[in-house]
């Protein structure tokens, strides 16, 4: 790790990959992040990466378009997708919206599986042409995270935050609770196909294997650690659960224990994610006047209000 | 036909063992514990490493592995349950941490378990159990482990539903599902209660692991991750913490897979647990047997 600062060109090389792998799973990080902002608990981003991925991968490959049209026409499939299925989906709330959205992920998975030529079966579409580049790359998630940052921080995330915290709340101000959510899920699924088409258009392949339950968990993980309150933390979680197994290797076959122990330790102590945690030390630096980044969320009430009934306007933590 | 129906009983016995403890965890402590598969693994995995030293009989060994899968629950729940119960008020918040604090856990067992088994597949030796086959009739051949396996799925269930809707315990642990704050007022210990519902949910996880890696012939770190999305559909099916509903959606789920598998493909049956789940919560979120009212939605 050392390296970053002695060769900086060599250390980029050598991490190639991972440094790959972080950018399109943080924009597939954000899609489900999105998402738990607005209360809505879903993971079937997953499922709208896989789309995205293979109609990207499809229209690049045999079709020989030019891939940002394939990428548009991948988006706005997954889009349509997701309108569709959130009429009969927003139904439900937590823990059953998880479970309806990995069930949902996991019928995708069989399809892809089954798809024939669409899909290429069980090993999948392979030989894409590497059409997008790390420098690309890099400005897609900046301008995903700028567009998230202007939701986040203007009338949309306040609507967003009043969803989360209280529907019925949410409804008697005025706001369109449906709407607002269908939204949600929607954006949630044009950025999950986003990542899916980045990723082959970026490793020329994409199989099965690649997005079932284990992608679900990953992904979460990374939110989770994070910070679930901003998209910041949705990168921050990536790089981290992406870079782990470096960090991990001197546990050697042990990495796995130390994961797990890890992602034990930061979700019963520090419940906000590393971004929480981080915000809380720069608001203790710069003092208790300090104003917090703009991305921050109010931290959840503290201990000793437990139980108290929550005052309008009062952030609670996510989700 | 008849051969499919008796395998579909014992695939539906199985299922409805390991989903029982996943569903009373679900319903009434609200814990989506995703280290139930690695529970029912890591029980399969001590009896494998008991019965390398001596061999006993599976009279002997299935409490053991109870005893195992109870305690590994319990002291999940005590390492990492509890600590987020504490210190996140917002229930729903706390159920997502303690979703992904259960993920960290079974990445612990399942290492644990493949540094230990070398990333080989071992089985639990025939002398634990002599299997020999049963022939009723011309047609359907059942083997006396599957007959055993089938009883004491019906035993094991007949047990829990007593102590769920017959005492006082059980009285207790549905009102701490409906309304834990009413509970505490009346004098309920919630964590006494947390404890004995972590307890019987690995018990029931340890007893279904073993059975299968007898049955199956098989002992892997990864054999709980199939059956922990079969049970999720079959949780949705009959309402979480619903004992009947574990059941009939147990034997709904592994009637519709061996059908599939027999008259259809064998590539679409795994697509039925998930269809099944997809199907059932836009229809009927609240499950086919549970109460109106039980909160769902």
């Amino acid at each position: 790790m050392i390296e970053i600062f002695t060769n900086p060109d060599a250390w980029y090389q050598n991490h190639l990959t991972v440094i790959q792998a972080v950018l399109v799973f943080s924009l597939l990080a954000m899609s489900i992040q999105v998402c738990m902002r607005a209360g809505v608990f879903s993971l079937a981003s997953v499922g709208f990466w896989a789309i995205g991925g293979y109609t990207s991968a499809n229209l690049v490959k045999v079709h020989h378009l030019a891939h940002p049209f394939a990428i548009v026409i991948a988006i706005l499939l997954a889009s349509s997708i997701g309108v569709l299925f959130s009429l009969p989906l927003l139904r439900l709330r937590g823990l059953y919206m998880g479970l309806a959205t990995i069930a949902f992920d996991l019928v995708v998975v069989v399809l892809a599986l089954n798809g024939g030529t669409l899909t290429g079966g069980p090993l999948g579409l392979f030989g894409i042409p590497v059409r997008v580049t790390v420098p690309q790359l890099v400005g897609v998630v900046a301008v995903v995270g700028y567009l998230l940052t202007r939701l986040e921080t203007g009338r949309t995330g306040r609507y967003f935050d009043a969803l989360r915290n209280d529907e019925p709340l949410a409804a008697a101000l005025g706001i369109r609770v449906n709407r607002w959510r269908v939204f949600a899920f929607t954006l949630s699924a044009a950025i999950a196909a986003l990542s899916g088409s980045m990723h082959v258009l970026l490793f020329n392949a994409i199989s099965p294997e690649q997005f079932g339950f284990s992608l679900i968990i990953l992904v979460l993980s990374m939110v989770v650690v994070g910070g679930a309150a901003s998209w910041v933390g949705a990168l921050i979680g990536a790089a981290l659960i992406e870079f782990l197994p470096e960090f991990l290797s001197t546990f050697d076959k042990w990495r796995d224990v130390a994961y797990g122990v890890l992602l034990i330790l930061v979700v019963g102590y520090a419940p906000d994610g590393i971004l929480g945690l981080v915000q809380q030390g720069f608001r203790r630096l710069v003092g208790r006047t300090g104003k917090p980044s703009s991305t921050a969320l109010p931290a959840g009430p503290p201990a000793a209000s437990v139980g108290a009934t929550p005052v309008a306007g009062q952030t609670e933590a996510l989700p | 036909m008849a051969q499919q129906i008796s395998n579909a009983l014992v695939l539906g016995a199985i299922y409805i063992l390991f989903t029982l403890g996943l569903s009373l965890a679900f319903g009434v402590v609200k814990i989506l514990n995703l280290a139930h598969g690695a529970i029912f693994m890591f029980s399969a995995f001590g009896g494998y490493i008991i019965t390398r030293e001596v061999v006993l009989p599976l009279a002997v060994v299935l409490p053991l592995t109870i005893v195992i899968g109870a305690a590994l629950a319990v002291t999940i729940d005590f390492l990492a349950f509890r600590a987020i119960r504490k210190r996140i008020p917002n229930a729903r918040q706390a159920e997502l941490s303690m979703l992904i604090a259960s993920v960290g856990a079974t990445s612990i067992l399942v290492a644990i378990a493949r540094e230990q088994l070398n990333n080989e597949t071992r089985n639990i030796p025939q002398k634990v159990f002599k299997v020999s086959v049963i022939r009723i009739g011309d047609i359907i051949r059942i083997t006396n482990l599957q007959l055993v396996i089938f009883v004491l799925g019906i035993i094991f269930t007949v047990a829990i539903g007593y102590l769920v809707q017959g005492t006082k315990t059980g009285r207790a642990l549905r009102g701490l599902a409906y309304d834990p704050p009413t509970c505490a007022l009346l004098g309920i210990n919630a964590n006494v209660l947390t404890t004995v519902t972590m307890a019987i949910s690995g018990g029931l996880a340890g007893a279904a692991g073993v059975l299968l890696a007898l049955n199956l012939n098989v002992v892997d770190a990864e054999m709980g991750d199939p059956f922990l999305l079969k049970a999720f559909a079959i949780i949705i099916l009959g309402g979480a913490g619903s004992v009947p509903g574990a059941v009939l959606g147990g034997f709904v789920l592994a009637f519709a897979e061996t059908m599939t598998a027999a008259y259809l493909s064998t590539s679409y049956r795994d697509a039925i647990a998930f269809g099944l789940i997809l199907v059932i919560l836009l229809l009927r979120p609240e499950g086919l047997l549970a109460r109106k009212g039980f909160e769902r939605a």
